[in-house]
């Protein structure tokens, strides 16, 4: 602690603790979560889980009218998927973290409200 | 109906066959399971409202009324005008979703308003930013000029809907007791008012205490209780007409804490003989007046379940006040509270799922709700004094009075059934003893 201040102290800079590597889908993940809002839906829907599969484009960023829910649809799970759909367009504008060596295939996300913390 | 929407062949082929439903990694790039949403406001964008013609500074005024309506409920929030990037200079203007997907807009509603010879007419559409197109079709409501604030409230509930999925409850009144002068000497008059305290008028005089108004599941009717022969009695309003008439009126009782049935046709009371209260149910066409409680206690605030079936209503049977769920045809009663404290003034939620109630324990009082048959409970609020809730139409909102202590006035609340959107009802006058309307047509 001492040395990593002093030495920050030296150096002009801050010192700041190491952190572990964090694999893409993690980060993927991370990404998404933090736009995933289910503050506007109703209470049946904010406590459903969909699952959501879409694709991306060479830039790994999704493509909207690929965003599709997997699994029966009604009014209450269209509701949970909405939600779903926004988090995955505003969260990866840039283009998510995503390593060839997943494949080319779609992506899938089973947003869960009952399985906690991720 | 059930529809199937879906693409990827492996989860097609489980869906209909009704399997799990699972993507096997060979065909999945990637798969992820989120478990921890976010729970706060939907941003949403509402750019001025077009003028058609003749609407001047109400465009802006609905629009006002439309964003409170849908800012209160605490699950949206409007972008400021300031933020918006595309300007859309009419109704027909092309949406450049784009714009406001980098605003972070999740809902676009976009309307025009047109106004002449005593009419206004709202059209809007509710756009999905991130599915670039509108949620469902674009709507118009018309009315009365003088009724502008229904019709924002209407636009806001058809928003409110299709976002939710569940019914608005933004057009619709609540009557309440309106309380002046001094506490000694209190007036009281009952008073109507738009659910957000708009637009007070008042319902009778206060030439007598006046308690407990309550709506008819259509509305058109009010019951209460009236001191007006020197002893609570209860009474039946007209609303169109305001005229009244007196129910249940037997010689030697009192009779008090009307509610009617799901289907109006009825009226559960209490009624007072010789010292003892017990509930009692008055078909108010045939005027057949039939006994559903006989105990030596006090038995008061029934409440019907949505369906009619039961009735859930207080007791001091036990020695301390409780609540109790018994057949709407009577018969021994279950006790469905068992925690410390008090427990009053039950109503069952249209939705039929909880039971809202008063608590007071330990010198607080709550407003609270528990399924119906006493499990999660849950205190929403805590105050010097909360009492007397009533539900919203969609059974996502709670109102009440709630009385500071001291020489403050009792002011009308809401709290949301999470507990979390909690705020005063601002109608400008001491109210208590609040009863929501349906939906109004």
């Amino acid at each position: 602690m001492i040395r990593a201040a002093s030495l920050a102290l030296i150096a002009g800079f801050v010192a700041v603790p190491l952190r572990a590597e964090v694999s893409p889908t993690a980060q993927t993940a991370q990404a998404i979560a933090l736009c995933w809002n289910t503050g506007g839906l109703s209470q049946a829907a904010q406590a459903r889980a969909v699952t959501v599969g879409f694709q991306v484009d060479y830039e790994n960023r999704p493509l909207p009218e690929s965003v599709m829910l997997i699994g029966l649809s009604d009014p209450v799970a269209d509701e949970a998927f909405a939600a779903a759909r926004r988090a995955i367009l505003r969260c990866s504008a840039e283009g998510l973290p995503l390593s060839h060596d997943f494949g080319s295939g779609p992506i899938e996300i089973v947003f869960d409200p009952g399985t906690g913390p991720q | 109906m059930r529809r199937l929407r879906h693409i990827f062949s492996a989860a097609m082929v489980a869906a209909t066959v009704g399997l799990p439903l699972t993507v096997t990694p060979a065909e999945a790039r990637l798969s992820i399971t989120l478990g921890s949403p976010v729970i706060e406001p939907m941003p949403f964008a509402l750019p001025s409202f077009a003028d058609e013609g003749g609407a001047g500074g109400l465009a802006a005024d609905i629009a006002s009324v439309i964003t409170s309506d849908l800012q209160g409920t605490g699950m949206f929030e409007r972008i400021p005008e300031s933020a918006y990037i595309q300007r859309l200079p009419s109704f027909d203007a092309a949406v450049s979703y784009p714009d406001w997907q980098a605003i972070n807009a999740q809902a676009l509603i976009t309307g025009a308003v047109q106004a002449g010879g005593g009419q206004v007419a709202v059209k809007f559409c509710l756009h999905d930013v991130f599915a670039n197109g509108t949620m469902g079709e674009c709507m118009q409501f018309a009315g009365d000029q003088a009724s502008w604030r229904r019709v924002a409230h209407k636009v806001a509930d058809a928003v409110y809907s299709r976002i939710t999925g569940e019914s608005g409850y933004f057009d619709s009144r609540v009557v309440f007791v309106a309380e002046s002068g001094p506490k000694n000497q209190r007036q009281k008059r009952l008073a109507v008012m738009d659910y957000d305290g708009a637009n007070v008028s008042y319902l009778t005089d206060s030439s007598s205490i006046v308690l407990a108004p309550r709506f008819s599941p259509t509305g058109d009717r009010i019951l209460f209780t009236s001191y007006s022969t020197g002893f609570p009695q209860i009474y039946l309003m007209d609303v169109a007409s305001l005229k009244i008439r007196g129910l249940g009126e037997t010689p030697g009782t009192m009779t008090f804490a009307p509610r009617f049935s799901p289907d109006g046709s009825r009226v559960v009371f209490s009624l007072e003989r010789g010292g003892n209260s017990d509930i009692y149910v008055l078909d108010i066409g045939s005027g057949n007046l039939t006994q559903l409680t006989d105990a030596p206690s006090i038995e008061t605030a029934p409440s019907f379940s949505p369906d009619g079936s039961q009735i859930v209503f207080e007791s001091d049977r036990s020695g301390g006040q409780q609540l109790y769920v018994m057949s709407a045809s009577g018969g021994e009663p279950r006790r469905i509270s068992g925690g410390a404290g008090r427990y009053g003034t039950p109503v069952w939620s249209p939705r039929g799922d909880y039971i809202a109630f008063t608590k007071q324990n330990q010198g607080r009082f709550h407003i609270g709700v528990m399924l119906s048959d006493g499990t999660e409970e849950k205190l929403l609020t805590s105050s010097y004094l909360d009492e007397g809730p009533t539900w919203a139409p969609n059974g996502r909102v709670i109102m009440f009075t709630r009385q500071p202590p001291g020489e403050g006035n009792p002011e009308l609340w809401t709290v949301d059934t999470t507990g979390r959107v909690l705020r005063p009802v601002k109608n400008g006058t001491a109210s208590s003893d609040p009863a929501w309307s349906p939906l109004l047509p």
